[in-house]
């Protein structure tokens, strides 16, 4: 149902360089509204929410809705202050949740 | 030309009368006021970058920005994405910090039809601006 919950950054950046950070997870991203070929309602069942944090620090978030396209990319902005670890956690309506990590060197 | 055009306003047409839901799910006014803490919102510094005509409407590739130097004095705090023509008309809420360095985001969503977006920042001075965009959607990508 759900997989491969991935975070892309650069390996190294210089100090107060902002970067670019791409994330992805494989999920239906089911809405709740569309039906089955036997006219049944299909469950809801959605990626809510998604936080990003460098080393315990809050760089972003979103609390997304079922208008969020299936297989959820997004992609937004860190400075690099520090060499430090990102981690990035999606969780599912429901409490199941998925986490990715990279790393980040500041040169 | 002239039959270019004819065509393009066609499926513009077509698509919205075939698209726009008779009624959302919520209500997008109160989901706006509740995000400003019904606070005036402003016109401007915010950004929404996306085609303008969209044949699929099940994968619709979305930049928003918002301008601002993300210091620990002054920045963005939350950009709400509606999309007011959808079977729900809220899109998502992102939230930045100083950490972000810069405003932005960008995903895929989903769109039912023809319409206008509204993206709308909240900055930690207290101002709301809003910015706007106006799309074509050959595709529901809601149902089915």
């Amino acid at each position: 149902m759900s997989a491969a919950p991935r975070v892309k950054i650069p390996d190294k950046a210089a100090k107060d360089e902002i970067v670019d950070v791409r994330t992805f997870i494989t999920h239906a991203m089911e809405s709740g509204l569309r039906k089955d070929e036997a006219g049944q309602s299909i469950a809801r069942r959605i990626i809510n929410r998604f936080e990003a944090s460098f080393d315990g620090r809050p760089v972003f978030s979103a609390t997304i809705e079922p208008a969020v396209a299936a297989n959820p990319f997004i992609r937004f902005a860190m400075r690099a202050t520090a060499s430090g670890d990102l981690i990035c956690t999606w969780h599912e309506e429901g409490g199941n949740s998925w986490t990715a990590m990279a790393h980040l060197e500041v040169t | 030309m002239t039959a270019l055009l004819t065509r393009r306003d066609a499926l513009a047409a077509l698509a919205a009368a075939l698209a726009v839901p008779a009624h959302a799910l919520i209500d997008v006014d109160d989901t706006l006021s509740s995000f400003t803490g019904g606070k005036p919102v402003a016109e401007g510094r915010v950004s929404i970058e996306m085609e303008d005509v969209i044949a699929d409407g099940f994968t619709v590739p979305i930049s928003l920005k918002a301008e601002s130097a993300m210091t620990e004095a002054e920045y963005v705090t939350e950009i709400l994405l509606l999309a007011p023509a959808n079977p729900f008309g809220k899109v998502a809420v992102y939230s930045f910090t100083p950490l972000s360095g810069e405003a932005r985001v960008a995903t895929r969503i989903r769109l039912a039809g023809r319409q206008t977006l509204i993206a709308i920042a909240k900055y930690t001075d207290g101002t709301c601006w809003a910015g706007r965009k106006s799309v074509e959607v050959q595709t529901n990508g809601c149902e089915g």
